[in-house]
């Protein structure tokens, strides 16, 4: 719990180890569902928690599990799920693909585009290909970019509050 | 109270324009001033809400940039509050672990005032500033606080200049109501001055003719009606008075004509009675004449016979002896016839002299009101002796008891003519038929006075005679001769002359009683008629 209040305290200054930057992005996933509108399909009661998704390696998942760990959003609690297989994706509200799971399965997207489902990536490029937020470092801080169109076509509705803090975005 | 009683002198029309001035004054004050401090507060309201408006905008749009901690984000959202000049500081606050650190403030916006550095050191209140803090929440979270603080001194200049034009306002009203009161004040101080133009005119000339003309419907117009009223009715009453007082006055100078006609009718009638009163007198004198008279007669008769039988005696007599034949006897005879003869005449020349000294006395007595002292009884004798050729012829008795030696010093004529008056009463009304009956004279010596009781046994007075009994002109007998005086004489006599009362008693049938009540000595400037 140290370790990730550390981490976010130091999410502002420029990432240097790989676990700092891990922990920050953790933290912007969490924040990203502070602004994010879900349609109403997407959760069967106003009781059901927000179901946050990672495809990482696992030491990566844990620092965002240790994150979100107890959080909750829009009075919904945030559950954490380590995806491994595709089919999981239908129960996702927020997914994170990092660089190497994208590429390694490049077919889930396919399946993500059946929900909607806030797919995050890694890189500038990814808004273009694949995903609807693509996170990357510019000038040593954590940035990100959005594509809106894709969100809209998922019923997904981005807060133009986030959107004005995007490096790019797509409408 | 003072300032009240100082008012009161003033003319109507100051007190009409004061009343207006002062009334316009209070109200347009009162309405200026509540509108002035109430657009302040309403003024500061909106600022305020104003104020909280933007901070909860500026602090939903600032929320992402605070949760990405997004420096740059935040400067920029700060910069769009140039829109608000008067803001004066703009600030954010994170959250940290234990407190709020400031995040980002808006530089451009006041370089002397910075924002404080921790959300602790922000004041709650600062004078001639509002300020506005508001929380920063993203998702669940509270992420940090906004503070804005705007000056108020703008608000202070607008409040001035609605102040100088309110208080301008107040001014003109003040001038418009001068000049309205001036106006309208006519319509009220006009008619009053009318009716006191009025009211001076009719109180000064009297003329309660004079009406006050009307100028409107209102209530001065319901004052001058009753006004008219008022002076139409004074009118009416003035002239009714007038007339009254011209009646009174004619019928005071019928009056006084009608006394003088009266009194000159009660002249006349006082000296007709007088004069009537006087004849009386005088036919009592002619009847105690005509009495006199006959009664002498008599004696006078007897002594001529007497007088004529010696005349013839004497011849015969003479003449025997100038014949010589007077005889012895002859001579005897005559000497006898002549003493006879002259005792004849001696006694009823003695009787004549004797009646004759008696009318003389009573006759002038009644004729003259002389006053001396007499013997009662026998003045009263004389009396009823002059009365004798009357009684004579009746069948009446008379008495009188008098004490002997009772001497009074009065009118004998007054008594006489009183007692004379009741015989001859008596006998004209007392007893129609001739019959028999007394008279009596009883006299009671009471020291200083006397009474005098006269009584028949007639056939007496009714009650209603008997109260009038006294009357002037009072008979029952107007056409056998009696005048209706011969009471009313007895009763002036008595109580005028004779300084008495008189009281008479009689019931029908048991004659009369007459008592007199008299002084021994009168006093003769009283009895002096």
């Amino acid at each position: 719990m140290l370790g990730v209040l550390v981490v976010l305290l130091l999410a502002g200054q420029p990432a240097h180890s790989e676990d700092m930057v891990i922990g920050v992005k953790a933290a912007f996933l969490y924040n990203f569902t502070k602004f994010i509108q879900w349609p109403a399909v997407s959760f069967d009661a106003d009781s059901d928690s927000l179901n946050l998704c990672v495809t990482a390696d696992l030491q990566d998942a844990n620092v965002v599990r240790q994150v979100v760990r107890g959080k909750s959003t829009q009075n919904r609690a945030i559950d954490f799920y380590y995806v491994t297989d595709r089919r999981a994706l239908a129960q996702c509200h927020l997914w994170y693909v990092s660089k190497e799971a994208a590429q390694r399965n490049p077919d889930w997207f396919d399946e993500a585009r059946q929900y909607p489902l806030v797919v995050v990536g890694e890189g500038d490029r990814f808004i273009d290909e694949n995903g609807m937020i693509g996170l990357m470092i510019v000038d040593g801080r954590i940035r990100f970019a959005v594509n809106e169109r894709r969100a809209s076509t998922s019923s997904i509705h981005i807060s133009s509050k986030l959107l004005s803090l995007a490096q790019r975005v797509v409408r | 109270m003072r300032v009240l009683d100082r008012l009161s002198v003033l003319p109507i029309s100051r007190k009409i324009l004061l009343a207006i001035i002062v009334t316009s004054m209070v109200v347009v004050v009162l309405i200026t001033s509540v509108n002035v401090v109430y657009g302040w507060f309403d003024l500061k309201a909106r600022a305020k809400n104003e104020l909280s408006a933007t901070a909860s905008i500026f602090a939903n749009n600032v929320s992402a940039a605070l949760t990405f901690r997004d420096e740059l984000a935040a400067e920029q959202l700060l910069e769009s509050l140039k829109a608000m000049p008067q803001l004066d500081q703009a600030c954010i606050y994170e959250r940290a672990e234990l407190n709020f650190p400031l995040f980002a403030q808006y530089r451009a916006l006041n370089p002397s005032n910075p924002c404080p550095p921790v959300l602790d050191k922000v004041p709650e209140q600062m004078p001639g500033y509002i300020l506005e803090t508001q929380e920063v929440v993203a998702g669940d979270e509270r992420v940090g606080y906004v503070f804005l603080s705007r000056s108020t001194a703008d608000l202070s200049a607008a409040m001035r200049t609605t102040s100088t034009i309110s208080l301008g306002m107040v001014v003109v009203s003040c001038f418009i109501a001068v000049v309205f009161s001036t106006f309208f004040r006519r319509l009220i101080e006009d008619p009053i001055h009318r009716l006191v133009a009025v009211t001076r005119e009719v109180s000064s000339g009297g003329d309660f003719g004079i009406r006050a003309e009307k100028f409107a419907g209102d209530e001065i117009g319901t004052l001058f009606d009753s006004f008219n009223a008022m002076l139409e009715q004074i009118q009416t009453r003035d002239d009714d008075l007038k007339k009254a007082r011209l009646e009174l006055e004619q019928r005071v100078a019928e009056t006084e004509q009608a006394n003088a006609t009266l009194n000159a009718t009660l002249t006349r009638l006082k000296e007709t009675q007088d004069q009537l009163v006087h004849q009386e007198k005088m036919a009592s004198l002619g009847s105690l004449v005509a009495g006199v008279a006959h009664e002498i007669n008599t004696p006078i008769g007897v002594g001529v016979t007497a007088a004529s039988t010696l005349q013839g005696a004497t011849e015969e007599t003479s003449a025997a002896y100038e014949n010589g034949k007077l005889t012895d006897s002859g001579l005897r005879k005559f000497m006898g016839t002549a003493t006879q003869s002259a005792s004849i005449l001696l006694t009823n020349l003695n009787r004549a002299a004797s009646l004759i000294q008696s009318f003389k006395q009573v006759a002038v007595d009644q004729t003259s009101s002389e006053v001396r002292t007499f013997n009662l009884r026998d003045y009263l004798d004389e009396v009823f002796l002059s009365l004798r050729p009357k009684l004579k012829k009746t069948h009446l008795e008379v008495s009188l008891n008098v004490p002997e030696e009772l001497n009074l010093y009065s009118y004998p004529g007054a008594l006489s003519q009183i007692v004379t008056n009741f015989v001859m009463n008596s006998l004209v009304h007392g007893y129609p038929d001739s019959t028999s009956g007394e008279l009596s004279v009883v006299v009671e010596d009471l020291g200083e006075e006397i009474i005098l009781h006269y009584r028949d046994d007639g056939v007496g007075i009714n009650t209603t005679d008997l109260q009038r009994v006294f009357d002037p002109f009072f008979t029952t007998r107007r056409g056998a001769g009696g005048s209706g005086l011969g009471m009313h004489i007895v009763y002036n006599l008595v109580t005028q002359q004779l300084n008495g009362i008189i009281k008479l008693e009689s019931e029908p049938g048991k004659g009369v009683h007459a008592m007199i009540r008299m002084p021994k000595t009168v006093s003769v400037k009283e009895a002096a008629v």
